[in-house]
């Protein structure tokens, strides 16, 4: 059974360094211990301060020192300290201590307390602060003591979250605080910032309309083509994750679309219609209002409306700690003041990191979630950016006997510019043939995680490897194919086996790559989002966009599962089958390489949290 | 016992009600600390019953409202209401601090409680507490487990040890007038605060087996005069709290 002692150690070496045994006085320092431990200089270890002597029979029952309190309540009202710490002690007063401090003029009003826990002869720091009272009678010296305010680290950040800073904002939360977690909370809770359920602008002939009716439908594709009128264009699966449901007749059923055609275009543009793919069929039949000349009559005509469901939810970056740090970045508690610390005072750094505009424009170091869809089911997905540690890059020629030019990038900086959402920054390289024709150029770009952080683990439904590059040739036409797969230099893991070799994770099967005929001095300019997944037979069974506007993936289909791959992804970028003339420049430009975990989870009827500092992927 | 020089008054019982001018406080490595306000702010008070006729009862009500203040107290032997360590030679002056109520005892015979309070007195004695006499079988050698258990809402224990287990020995003691003289002396000169040697009357281990017999020091924490039992012997109850 473990002895314990408690110990109380206050400072008055500012104003004298007497010593009186008798009250437990010592160079200027009270040492006091409950119990009888016998520490005289020696018998002690741990944090308390080494070689001392701590008087015994000075302080009263034990039951009457109240304890240490840390209290941070959930803190709902931004730019408070939230609760302080309180404690004090009772010490015996039967020999007049109050006189003999009076008499020696040992003041103990602000003085420096510290009090320490003594477990087995191992001594624990487990409070500080100072004294802020004192009172006494016949028997008691009582002494209060509470934190100093002023040696508080850094001051809550004062954000709340407003309508004008977020003008879609749902209004239950207008008002509230951006999320903060104290200590190592395992999930922060978001706030919804941007909320949009309005129907889109289905017709806009005369004016705009927000309902239209279909032209056709076929319940075994489940396909719906509705007349889109005077609209031009809804893109080529722009409507994905929107919702469709009928407003006029037909049942109050609302069904994902999973896709659509782009806007068909007719000269009497009245005529527009545009096909949706829709995830489920209606319970009834809807009732079309069918092709020019519109022979249909039915008053039943079921005319429908498309809702997108968004909303953006903002959540905590991070624990209160990672705000309240010594200048080696080391986290403190709020309810020990380290005397010796003069940094508590500089509040620039955590209103920095606090700022609403850093935290809706910056890539910080923890978590950024957008949602882009919400659907009935109450499912949520998210988006969440990697942490991708180091970039490196090299040129490898294959079949090749011409001189290879490439830079090997051997700091992280020097790829900073490859993950930073910018495409207008990115990393060149130039492959030059000086004889002959290449008939294969392999450019290996390295992606490092942070050991021992995975780069992709089991919680995603999917990842996407964001690839943005443009090729040029420079001096000569060039036709080539582009391939590009996926390895893992250790292994990767799936839910039920382990491999251990080279895996091509996304394999276009031969000659079916992007193919690339490059006009001398022409830039083709990719911007690939291909799927990350696990090609178990080689197959092509690729699910890639090869889109212009980098606009992010939508289309959430639930598949292989990849887990714990680490420590480094190797991305290869293979011309094949190039035609070429000699002394030609093929320059490769990445501006940005990203990876990109998704998953889904189900909100209704519950809070939704994230972990404390956001997961890599 | 005369009433104010004048009227002789049959004490039924008495018992005295001395309180030392002593707080005590408990320290955290098991030992005790007493403040002393000194032998002058001792109290010396006793509760006495009167028992009488109606008239006489009556009588005494009259001079009770008579003498609001204080007066003058004569005892009689056997009637040291406040203690054997009083000297009773002369009158004492003495003031009502409580009032009683008079009550039919039985036919004819009335009585009445009251608490006196000697405004001024003298002592008389030698202080020593040599002759200690336990009354009984009944007393109470312990030591104390200075033990903190605390339990989860599962279940799980927790057992800190502050190593302090101070003895506490608490007992009846019976004496004569003239043994209960000198221990009252002792009490309330010698011991009051200080840590004198434990006496010796008959218990091998005071503190508890685990302290074991031998000699200790010890604190009087708390004493109490029972006053008399009978003619012959008065008693007394301490609590002794070892120094450690």
């Amino acid at each position: 059974m473990p002895t314990i002692n408690w110990g109380v150690r206050i400072d008055l070496t500012d104003n004298n360094t007497d010593t009186n045994a008798a009250i437990g006085l010592y160079s200027g320092y009270f040492n006091w211990i409950t119990g009888r431990p016998g520490y005289a200089g020696s018998g002690y270890s741990g944090e308390a301060p080494a070689s001392q002597t701590w008087k015994q029979g000075v302080i009263t029952s034990i039951d009457k020192m109240s304890p240490a309190v840390r209290i941070i309540p959930n803190i709902e009202v931004s730019g408070d300290y939230g609760s302080l710490s309180g404690f004090s002690i009772e010490i015996d007063n039967t020999s007049l201590f109050w006189n003999t401090l009076d008499t020696n003029d040992y003041y103990m009003l602000n003085r420096d307390i510290d009090v320490y826990i003594f477990l087995d002869d191992v001594s624990y720091h487990v409070w500080g602060g100072k004294i802020s009272g004192v009172e006494f009678n016949i028997t008691s010296y009582i002494i209060n003591c509470g934190d100093d305010q002023r040696t508080v680290h850094k001051i809550i950040p004062q954000n709340t979250l407003s309508d004008t800073n977020f003008p879609d904002i749902a209004e239950k939360a207008v008002g509230s605080v951006i999320p903060i977690c104290f200590g190592n909370v395992k999930y922060a809770q978001f706030v919804p910032i941007y909320t949009d359920n309005e129907p889109l602008v289905l017709s806009n002939v005369e004016d705009a309309k927000t309902i239209a009716g279909a032209e056709s439908i076929d319940a075994s594709a489940k396909t719906l083509t509705l007349y889109t009128s005077g609209v031009d264009n809804f893109g080529a699966g722009e409507l994905k994750g929107a919702f469709v449901r009928a407003v006029v007749n037909g049942s109050n059923q609302s069904i994902e679309i999973i896709n659509n055609d782009q806007t068909s275009i007719f000269g009497d543009s009245r005529l527009n219609t545009t096909k949706l793919y829709l995830a489920s069929w209606f319970d009834s039949t809807p009732v079309v209002i069918g092709s020019s000349p519109f022979t249909n009559t039915d008053f039943d005509i079921w005319y429908f409306e498309i809702i997108r469901f968004n909303a953006t939810h903002i959540v905590s970056q991070g624990s209160i700690d990672s705000w309240i740090t010594d200048d080696s970045g080391n986290p403190v508690n709020l309810s020990y003041w380290d005397k010796d610390d003069e940094d508590y005072i500089d509040t620039s750094e955590i209103l920095k990191e606090a700022s609403l505009t850093n935290i809706k424009t910056t890539t910080h170091p923890g978590i950024r979630v957008t949602s882009k869809t919400i659907n009935l089911q109450g499912d949520l997905t998210k988006i969440f950016t990697t942490i991708i540690d180091e970039i490196r890059y090299q040129v490898i020629q294959q079949n090749n006997n011409t001189t290879q030019s490439s830079t090997f990038p051997t700091t992280p900086d020097d790829c900073e510019n490859l993950h930073d959402e910018d495409d207008t920054t990115s990393y060149n390289t130039v492959y030059r043939s000086s004889a002959g024709t290449p008939t294969q150029i392999t450019f290996a770009i390295e992606l490092k995680c942070k050991v021992p952080e995975p780069l992709l683990n089991a919680n995603y439904e999917n990842a996407y490897l964001l690839l943005d590059f443009a090729i040029t040739s420079v001096q000569a036409t060039t036709s080539f194919s582009i391939n590009y797969s996926l390895l893992a230099n250790d292994y990767m893991q799936r839910e039920t086996s382990t491999i251990k070799q080279k895996v091509d994770w996304f394999d276009d099967a031969a000659g079916t790559g992007l193919d690339a005929n490059l006009s001398a001095g022409v830039e083709r300019e990719y911007d690939l989002i291909p799927r990350i997944y696990y090609n178990e037979f080689g197959a092509d069974d690729s699910d890639f966009y090869d889109k212009k506007d980098d606009v992010e993936p939508d289309n959430f289909l639930a598949n292989n599962k990849v887990i714990n791959a680490y420590p480094w992804l190797r991305l290869w970028l293979t011309l094949i089958s190039i035609t070429a003339a000699a002394n030609n420049d093929i320059t490769l430009e990445i501006k940005e390489v990203a990876l990109i975990g998704e998953k889904t989870i189900n909100v209704i009827d519950q809070n939704i949290y994230t972990k404390l500092k956001g997961e890599s992927v | 016992m005369t009433w104010d020089d004048s009227t002789v008054y049959t004490l039924w019982g008495f018992v005295p009600m001395t309180r030392v001018a002593v707080d005590w406080v408990k320290l955290a490595d098991g030992n005790w600390n007493g403040s002393d306000r000194g032998v002058s702010e001792d109290v010396y008070e006793a509760a006495i019953v009167f028992k009488g006729t109606e008239a006489e009862l009556s009588t005494l009500e009259t001079e009770l409202n008579t003498n609001k203040e204080n007066f003058n107290l004569t005892c009689g032997t056997g009637e040291e209401i406040f203690g054997a360590d009083v000297d009773y030679s002369g009158a004492i002056d003495v003031t009502v601090v409580d009032y009683g109520t008079i009550q039919s005892v039985n036919r004819g015979v009335y009585s009445m409680p009251l608490k006196l309070r000697a405004l001024s007195h003298s002592n008389t004695g030698s202080a020593s507490i040599s002759s200690l006499r336990l009354a009984s079988h009944r007393f109470e050698p312990n030591s104390l487990f200075d033990l903190d258990k605390s339990f989860t809402l599962d279940g799980t224990a927790t057992y800190l040890n502050g190593e302090t287990d101070p003895g506490i020995f608490h007992g009846v003691f019976k004496q004569t007038q003239t043994e209960m003289k000198a221990i009252r002396r002792y009490l309330l000169t010698t011991a009051r605060t200080a840590s004198v040697s434990f006496p010796s009357f008959g218990v091998d281990s005071p503190f508890g087996q685990r302290m074991g017999s031998g000699s200790f020091n010890c604190k009087v924490i708390s004493w109490r005069d029972m006053g008399r039992k009978n003619y012959a012997d008065w008693e007394l109850d301490i609590t002794f709290a070892r120094v450690i």
